[in-house]
């Protein structure tokens, strides 16, 4: 290739580093969306008011604010309350709060589409209430969900490319370094292009490769490898 | 399902093929290439269309900012406005923000750019400079209470800067054992810092000196971390015509004192450093 690409070529170590960066916030914000989105989703269909209030102004409060905001209040207004967060954990707090909000109606929804009728079989079985959560509901309900938490995993991903905005050198943070040390604005942008194609698809293939084998029968999310080579399907697309 | 997964084979393919002309476009026309001089200057396209466009950054006080009606003000604006007024053409700002003052100008969303711009010769590979309007060093914003008195106090401290401006570079060239956070604007830097999140901001003397003022409980470190900056406008690399006008403009305002009554106007004192060459 000519003198511009090589010039970037220097620059893939700080590439690799930030991806990977941009794995790890991805990784824990998702686990903690995770259980917050559950926590919320059974609070909001407990009998308790108060909990159901709770779940409910969580989900509407993050739901209806933008998320690039909530970082800014993670990151720059919680040290007035005495809270210091570095980018990193302001960053996976604000992430994960924000998906977290929208996957507990993912799990809520999921909840909601075990038959009622199952419910009361398993009451009058003689199957306690936890019992009935965990081997009646969750099983279910998981395998409903599952493609579309593939979906906010994916979005998440692509999200932490706003945590550039608190300087955490995550990919499109250091795209943008790069850039104006290299000046090479379409090389760069290219190289970033297809690390996060690469970061998505690969991630797309792990959940996928993971819901055949947990879940039985196997949870096809991808169709079926017929042409080979790259494939670009969103998980959700069954 | 077969048609579908096709079908986004073949808009990779195609998206593909689309960046790879895009690149060999680029290649082809880069500014050194001699065919830029038949294209017809920026001077005329300003004086038919009307308008001038200036780049300036507006999160950049005094040098630029939205005042309280929400119109841009400050000193590179002042000197927009001027310039705008000697062309006889009307004048639209543009906001710009460190990162993006040079794809502004290589894709023509601006004619010039002000914003402080430091010259180096990385940057005059891909586009084209004034002659200096300003002279900066570089030092510390930080709080009172932080105790820092130079960069010296820093090691193993965080310190805030702006992408795409020289200053990541300059900390790094330091050497020293610092934490260096790359901000997307310079309010995000000083909010940084008065919000603990960095101990200091590395700026531009002008620009940290006022906003010091806005602030009592920062400072500015008494020092000069760099060599003096000669900060120019920019303008697309290959048009001799516009730059010579601008040039011109620049000579004018300051043999005629004009440019420094504005900067006392913005920064409440005469410059601190003499503009070279001087006038």
């Amino acid at each position: 290739m000519n003198y511009q690409w090589l010039t970037l070529w220097g620059y893939i170590p700080e590439f690799i580093k930030a991806s990977w960066l941009t794995l790890q916030v991805t990784g824990l914000a998702f686990a903690l969306a995770v259980v917050l989105g559950l926590l919320a989703a059974l609070a909001s269909l407990s009998p308790l008011a108060v909990l159901r209030f709770i779940a409910r102004g969580y989900v509407e409060i993050i739901r209806n604010t933008p998320v690039l905001l909530q970082i800014f209040i993670v990151f720059f207004s919680l040290p007035s309350a005495g809270i210091s967060l570095d980018a990193y954990w302001a960053g996976v707090i604000a992430l994960g709060l924000n998906v977290g909000a929208y996957l507990s109606e993912v799990f809520r929804a999921g909840m909601q589409s075990v038959p009622r009728g199952q419910l009361e079989a398993a009451a009058i079985l003689g199957l306690e209430p936890a019992q009935i959560f965990v081997e009646v509901v969750l099983p279910q309900a998981a395998r409903a969900v599952y493609p579309a938490i593939v979906n906010y995993l994916i979005q998440l991903l692509l999200g932490t490319s706003l945590l550039s905005a608190i300087a955490l050198p995550e990919l499109t943070g250091t795209a943008t370094v790069i850039n104006s040390r290299t000046l090479l604005y379409i090389q760069t942008f290219t190289v970033t292009l297809v690390a996060y194609l690469v970061l998505s698809n690969a991630l797309s293939w792990l959940a996928g490769q993971l819901g055949a084998r947990v879940f039985h029968p196997p949870l096809i999310v991808r169709a079926p490898r017929r042409l080979g080579g790259l494939r670009l399907h969103r998980a959700n697309r069954a | 399902m077969q048609f579908t997964q096709r079908g986004a084979q073949a808009a990779l393919m195609f998206a593909l093929a689309a960046l790879l002309a895009i690149t060999g476009c680029t290649k082809v026309s880069t500014p050194v290439a001699g065919a830029a001089a038949a294209a017809p200057s920026t001077l005329q396209a300003v004086l038919q269309r009307g308008t001038l466009r200036v780049g300036d950054c507006l999160t950049f006080a005094p040098f630029g900012f939205y005042d309280k009606n929400g119109q841009p003000d400050g000193y590179d604006v002042d000197l927009a406005k001027e310039l705008a007024k000697e062309m006889g053409v009307k004048l639209e700002v543009v906001n710009t923000t460190s990162a993006n003052r040079i794809p502004n100008l290589q894709t023509s969303k601006v004619d010039v750019v002000f914003c402080n711009f430091t010259r180096n010769l990385e940057r005059a590979k891909v586009i084209d400079f004034t002659t200096p309007y300003v002279v900066a060093s570089e030092a510390l914003l930080v709080k009172k209470s932080s105790g820092i008195k130079s960069v010296k106090d820093m090691s193993n401290r965080t310190i805030a800067t702006v992408k795409g401006s020289t200053n990541g570079d300059e900390v790094r060239a330091l050497n020293m054992a610092v934490k260096i956070q790359e901000y997307d604007s310079s309010q995000a830097a000083i909010l940084a810092v008065k919000q603990g999140q960095a101990d200091a901001m590395i700026e531009d003397n002008n620009f940290l000196a006022y906003q010091a003022t806005l602030d009592p409980e920062l400072t500015v470190t008494d020092e000069s971390l760099v060599p003096l900056e000669y900060n120019a406008f920019g303008v697309k690399a290959g048009d001799p015509a516009w730059l010579n006008y601008l040039n011109l403009f620049l000579f004018n305002v300051n043999a005629s004192k004009l440019n420094a009554q504005l900067y006392k106007k913005w920064f409440g004192v005469d410059p601190r450093y003499p503009l070279n060459p001087q006038f």
